[in-house]
């Protein structure tokens, strides 16, 4: 279980050895450290491998935000307008397939859609401020996915696997990328109330080292200690902790003088450094009611809003990838009273993602930044038996990308006239990945870990970058 | 409601085409090699060598030119042993007792006294459970309960087993097949938790026994034979056959029902109200579940027994003999594959020995589709010829009376004539007396007809144990929440019993085939239970497993003596745990992508003399902590570290970094209070008030392992694990500066009498280092010490304060010092 060395990658002994540096010098490999030559964590051969060797090339994003509308948002009802659905009301459709329950007639939208922006994206009434920012959207209406159940279609759409435990996107980013930001963890997944459907498995590390896992934050609390594990000390002020940590760095030191060519003994000194750091940093970087009124106004109300603004407060931290679940659970699955749910949901969150975009633009943010909104899979055009739902449908669905150099204003392949299968430009969710992964600078084939004999990747044998969707 | 679909899935290697031939078969590979006689390297330094170990090493070392290092402190050494046999640090009693102890033979008292500590089980018992890939937990589930609520009887059996130090081949035995064993009592059957603790894939069987290939595999012989499931490995001489006839072993095997898990305790005589409480819930439970079970698979029975017609239509369509069984759930009046399956080889075994029933049926079959028509009449004219004995008059006569004209029609007359006769039984049985036979006059042929669908083992029959498979989907939420109710009294009841979690050879033995590219729905050619073709030289008709699953004969290939991956394999590792770093550093997996050993012959030598000494793990801990290579310092030495890096001739100790469960279990032990009590269920380490248990009784749930578990890179439970990462992160930092659990301690270690009463700053000083970090303080650390003691400041406005005396106390436990060992 050990990785192959990559060759850009320096040891902190190798780097002493070419740089000739003496073994006194481990204060200037502190800042080699931060400057991401080394992981965060200590590498030191011949240990495994904690950070990768960064990017194959240089990636026109540094950042992801993932909007999981967990449980599966219907394409029919938000971003592929099927207008043939009505012809046949209730009535079978010409081409039908197997979803995970019966369904029967066809059940047009209850929505309406219009065309937005120059490059008239269609888009339904539940999404009026996303719509707004229609020339920043590329529409991808050709997702497919394995299965059409909840638990592999997550794991497929976050691991690249449907179930066997393999680490997630969100992982292999930062384990590519390593830290922007050391006071912070590099992944992040954000879920008001609780846990989605498969719970940690959905930003689990697996056999990538632990650090790489997604840290969990129930964005139901405000407050930093509630958010973040152990981030505060209750006994103790600053002043007060300060004076333990320089005890402690002096018996630190201290211990090291006897032991020079220990690194990872200096590279914990620092990690209390960076923790006391940390505190500070996290306190801050959760801490809405920084943001001004207009900001705040921007957004609006609720935990849809506020799980944005952090997210955004995080990426201009550096935070590699800040993964935003719509509720706990699968909140978007409606098998019944769709168009009830939908226009809550949407409704809940429209104004926050618009916002968002908003404002990752005028900071300049939105070009470095992939943010991602889609679920698991998508709906069936047809009508669960005696409901007024639909049914999981993992043959065709929508999904959309903004920022982080894909083509705004574009729809990128299509599903048949009725919204059940991809028929045009079949995009998997490997080849999402593939692409995800080469904004960000990452050659998807090559971007390996080593593990249990095997050189392992985010896309296992599959993927392909669709460059018809990059500028 | 959830379905299960078969899944098509594929695990494939790197672009190569996912069908490569596998491996040469690469017997000249190091780790292949037989283990032969290895003579002892002759040294230059005759004088250094304690034992044979260090011959090897010193060996090596003079080779490359390199001197070993001065031998370690007697504090640092005394802390090294402590924490590597036992995992906590030597009291300030035991320091001194041991700095004052000069007699020749201190240190292997020392050791000794060590290794016959019960903690010394709960120690290396942890670094099993990695291997085990432990959890209290099933992973995600969706209709099972959450928790395995005896998993817990395995962790303690591993911890007795290496406190008794049971012979390491005897310890893999009982693990894999403690229920076959003939001098195995009820108690041993704990030991196979090895196998069925592992992830449960929302009841997925294909993934449930690949897990445990796996952790056979790779956590006994460092082999990933799972590479094979969709393909021949790409870099191991490992077939896909040879997967799927380990395949075929587990498939044969099946696990009690919750509730019929065995007993490990005795309870009777000592019962008490808990036990009673206990008993009285299960029962009702019980009642509950099986009831409602019950019912439903009558009602299900009763389907399927009046719609016979509609099955053996199916059967009709089979091309070719099925295989998988596909787990679905199923709409009420759904056909239910596996039942097709079961006609399909009923009906062959029917032909074979022409069964008077079934005799038309085949005859007329044979006629196939095209000729069918032409063919009926013939046929059924010799057919009545024949006597009752021969041919089943009843079937005889329904056929004359309508001959069929078609395959499918066949089908259906024969069906017609089970529920015909089936009605009957069913009106008879509700007109007596209600237990369930049939009283009143039949003749032999009704007899014969009745067998086929009343019988043992007949297709119609369901087990009450595999109801749940077949029941239609209404029922199943209810039955599984029935189930979930009754598998939780052992979660839930303090009077629950202690239970092994065992697996049995079930009735008839699967006969595996393999899946092509790994998909069970595209069954290819036989293959034999057998052993790996890899490590049997050639022999091929010994490979062959005969008995029952094969699964006692395939434990006993894997611990013989000739396998030559077995004993090396724990040799290297249990080395590891001592030196920081592994003879092969790639300790899961000693295949043709291994890394080469650093010492090959001490390797094969080491595991020579483990095996000669009764496969006695605690003799190699014997062997190599007595060795002067094991005592060395680990003093660094700049020429040296040019030399060779990665210190990878030895020539000092590795400095090590304690692993998460010595960091919490020594924070409790330095503040006087870690509970000793060894075993029993699981307890939550996370929440207050803390528990003061040792880490290895703390509750592993595998799906949500609590964050400080990961930070402090403890094994993912998921797979086995041969080598923990180490990573140094600031959360880690974090959790010691600011935990309540840190805290407590800290204060805890304040309060310990003889450091409350001290008379003096420098004496507490003294007695903080003394207990923290089983040493005194020199000048400077005492200085800096009495410093902090006396600048003392305010705490938080409104918070509890802390003393000076714990924030110094935390501040130890935070050193690199306590972390760290020379």
């Amino acid at each position: 279980m050990r990785p192959e060395k990559r060759q850009s990658q320096l040891t902190r002994r190798e780097l002493l050895q070419r740089s000739g540096m003496g073994f006194g010098s481990l204060g200037l490999l502190g800042l080699v450290s931060q400057a991401g030559l080394l992981g965060s964590a200590h590498a030191d051969a011949p240990t495994p491998q904690v950070v990768a060797s960064g990017p194959h090339f240089p990636g026109k994003a540094k950042h992801v935000i993932h909007l999981f509308m967990n449980g599966g948002p219907s394409q029919v009802d938000t971003f592929d307008p099927k207008p043939a659905l009505q012809k046949y009301e209730g009535k079978n459709l010409p081409t039908h397939f197997r979803t995970e329950s019966d369904t029967t007639g066809a059940m047009p939208s209850p929505f309406e859609f219009r065309k937005y922006g120059q490059s008239g994206i269609d888009i339904s009434s539940i999404y009026p401020h996303v719509a707004k920012h229609a020339d920043e959207l590329t529409v991808i209406r050709s997702m497919v996915t394995e299965l059409p159940n909840h638990e592999p279609s997550l794991m497929y759409m976050n691991c690249g696997e449907a179930r066997l435990v393999r680490p997630s996107m969100g992982s292999w980013i930062t384990y590519g990328l390593g830290s922007a930001n050391e006071n912070l963890p590099g992944f992040i997944a954000m879920c008001p109330e609780g846990y989605p459907t498969k719970a940690v498995q959905n930003w689990q590390s697996a056999f990538l080292p632990g650090v790489h896992q997604g840290t969990y934050v129930d964005t139901r609390h405000e407050d930093v200690d509630k958010l973040v594990q152990h981030i505060k000390n209750q006994h103790l002020s600053h002043t007060e902790q300060r004076r333990q940590l320089d005890l402690l760095e002096l018996l630190n030191r201290r211990h090291l003088e006897k032991r020079q060519l220990e690194a990872p003994l200096e590279a914990r000194i620092r990690s209390f450094e960076l923790a006391y750091n940390m505190q500070m940093e996290a306190a801050d970087a959760f801490d809405i009611s920084q943001e001004p009124a207009s900001i705040r106004d921007l957004y609006g109300e609720g935990v849809q809003a506020r799980q944005m603004i952090m997210a955004r407060r995080l990426v201009e931290r550096g935070v590699r990838f800040v993964q935003v679940w719509y509720g706990k659970g699968q909140p978007w699955d409606q098998h019944q009273e769709l168009e009830e749910a939908h226009r809550k949901h949407a409704g809940a969150s429209d104004q926050a993602i618009g916002a968002l975009l908003t404002d990752l633009k005028q900071r300049g943010l939105l070009d470095e930044t992939i943010v991602i909104w889609g679920g698991e899979f998508g709906r069936t055009p047809t009508a669960q038996i005696n409901t007024d739902g639909r049914d999981h449908n993992p043959f065709g669905f929508s999904l959309w990308i903004a920022g982080g150099g894909f083509k705004g204003g574009t729809i990128y392949g299509a599903t048949d006239e009725f919204g059940f299968q991809a028929v045009k430009d079949i995009t998997t969710v490997h080849d999402l990945h593939a692409t995800i992964l080469h904004q960000l600078g990452f050659d998807h084939t090559r971007l390996t870990y080593r593990y249990s004999g095997r050189d392992f990747r985010l896309t296992d044998v599959y993927g392909n970058v669709i460059h018809d969707i990059l500028t | 409601m959830k379905i299960f679909l078969p899944l098509a899935f594929c695990y494939t290697l790197t672009l190569a085409s996912p069908l490569a031939e596998a491996g040469e078969p690469s017997a000249d590979l190091w780790a292949l090699q037989a283990l032969g006689e290895t003579r002892l390297p002759a040294v230059r330094d005759t004088s250094w060598p304690r034992n044979s170990i260090d011959h090897f090493v010193l060996a090596r070392l003079e080779e490359a030119g390199l001197k070993p290092a001065a031998p370690a402190d007697k504090i640092p050494l005394l802390r090294r042993v402590y924490i590597d046999l036992i995992g906590l640090p030597p009291t300030r009693e035991a320091a001194m007792e041991f700095s004052a102890d000069r007699s020749p033979d201190a240190y292997e008292k020392l050791v000794d006294r060590l290794l016959s500590s019960p903690r010394y089980g709960e120690r290396w018992g942890r670094h099993w459970l990695d291997v085990a890939r432990y959890s209290d937990t099933k992973g995600y589930v969706f209709f099972e309960h959450p928790k395995y609520a005896h998993a817990y009887t395995y962790r303690d059996y591993v911890i007795d087993a290496f406190n008794r130090d049971l012979p390491y081949d005897r310890f893999v035995l009982e693990q894999l097949a403690a229920d076959q064993l003939p001098d195995a009592d009820t108690q041993t059957l704990s030991a196979m938790g090895f196998l069925t603790l592992g992830r449960r894939f929302t009841g997925n069987i294909y993934d449930i026994i690949d897990d445990r290939i796996d952790v056979v595999c790779r956590g006994l012989m460092a082999l990933t034979v799972n590479c094979a499931r969709c393909h021949d490995h790409k870099f191991d001489a490992i077939p896909t056959e040879d997967y799927y006839s380990l395949y075929g072993v587990f498939a044969s095997c099946v696990e009690p029902m919750c509730d019929k898990r065995p007993l490990l305790a005795q309870t009777q005589g000592q019962d008490t109200p808990a036990t009673i409480e206990y008993r009285k819930e299960l029962e009702k439970r019980r009642d509950d579940y099986y009831g409602f079970l019950r019912e439903k698979r009558d009602d299900l029975v009763d389907q399927l027994r009046t719609r016979v017609g509609d099955y053996l239509e199916h059967v009709v369509d089979l091309e070719e003999e099925p295989n998988a069984d596909i787990y679905l759930s199923y709409a009420p009046d759904e056909i239910r594959p596996p039942i097709v399956y079961r006609w399909y080889h009923f009906l062959q075994k029917a032909d074979a020995e022409a069964h008077p029933v079934f005799v038309p049926w085949h005859r007329l079959r044979s006629l196939g589709a095209e000729d069918f028509a032409a063919g009926v009449k013939p046929v059924l004219e010799e057919l009545a010829k024949k006597p009752a004995s021969e041919v089943n008059p009843i079937v005889m006569e329904a056929l004359e009376e309508q001959p069929p004209e078609s395959l499918q029609k066949l089908a259906q007359a024969y069906g017609e004539i089970f529920r015909r006769r089936y009605e009957i039984h069913r009106q008879r049985v509700a007109n007596t007396n209600g237990d369930g036979r049939e009283y009143g006059r039949k003749t032999a042929a009704e007899k014969e007809i009745l067998a086929v669908l009343l019988g043992p083992g007949t297709p119609t029959e369901i087990l009450i144990e595999e109801a749940t498979l077949f029941i239609d989907r209404r029922f199943m939420d209810k039955a599984w929440t029935k189930h979930n109710v009754l598998e939780g009294v052992d979660v839930e009841l303090a009077g629950a019993p202690p239970r092994a979690m065992p697996l049995f050879d079930g009735r008839e033995p699967f006969e595996p085939r393999v899946f092509v590219r790994g998909d069970p729905n595209v069954p290819g050619r036989k293959v034999s239970r057998q052993w790996l073709g890899l490590l049997s030289r050639g022999d091929a008709p010994s490979r062959e497993f005969k008995h029952g699953s094969g699964r006692l004969e395939l434990a006993r290939k894997i611990v013989s003596p000739e396998n030559p991956l077995f004993a090396r394999v724990l040799v290297n590792r249990v080395w590891r745990h001592h030196f920081g770093e592994a003879i092969v550093r790639t300790l899961d997996d000693f295949g043709a992508r291994s890394d080469p050993p650093t010492h090959p012959d001490l390797l094969g030598h080491l595991a020579r003399s483990f095996i000669a000494s009764g496969w006695s793990i605690k003799s190699l801990h014997r062997q190599i902590l007595l060795s002067n290579a094991y005592r060395q310092g680990s003093q660094g030495d700049v020429e040296k570290h040019k030399r060779d890096p990665e210190n990878k001739l030895l020539w000092r100790m590795n400095p090590r970094r304690v692993e998460w469960e010595v960091l919490r279990d020594s924070m409790l032990f330095v503040a006087g209070r870690l509970d000793l009590k060894i075993g029993g269920r699981p307890v939550s380490l996370v929440g207050q008030p803390f528990s003061r248990r040792r880490t290895v009784y703390g509750e592993i749930d595998r799906q949500d392992l609590p964050e400080v578990f990961r930070m402090f890179d403890v094994a993912s439970p998921d797979t086995t694990t041969a080598e923990r990462h180490e990573t140094l992160v600031p959360q880690q930092a974090l959790f010691l500066m600011n935990s309540p659990f840190v805290v407590e301690q800290a204060r805890e270690i304040a309060r310990r009498p003889e450091i409350a009463q001290a008379n003096n700053d420098t004496e507490r000083v003294r007695l903080l280092y003394q207990t923290v970090l089983s040493r005194s303080p020199d000048a400077a650390e005492l200085a800096a010490g009495k410093k902090y003691l006396e600048t003392d400041s305010e705490g938080l406005p409104g918070a509890q304060k802390l003393t000076a005396v714990e924030k110094l106390a935390q501040v130890l436990l935070l050193t690199n010092d306590f972390v760290y060992l020379d």
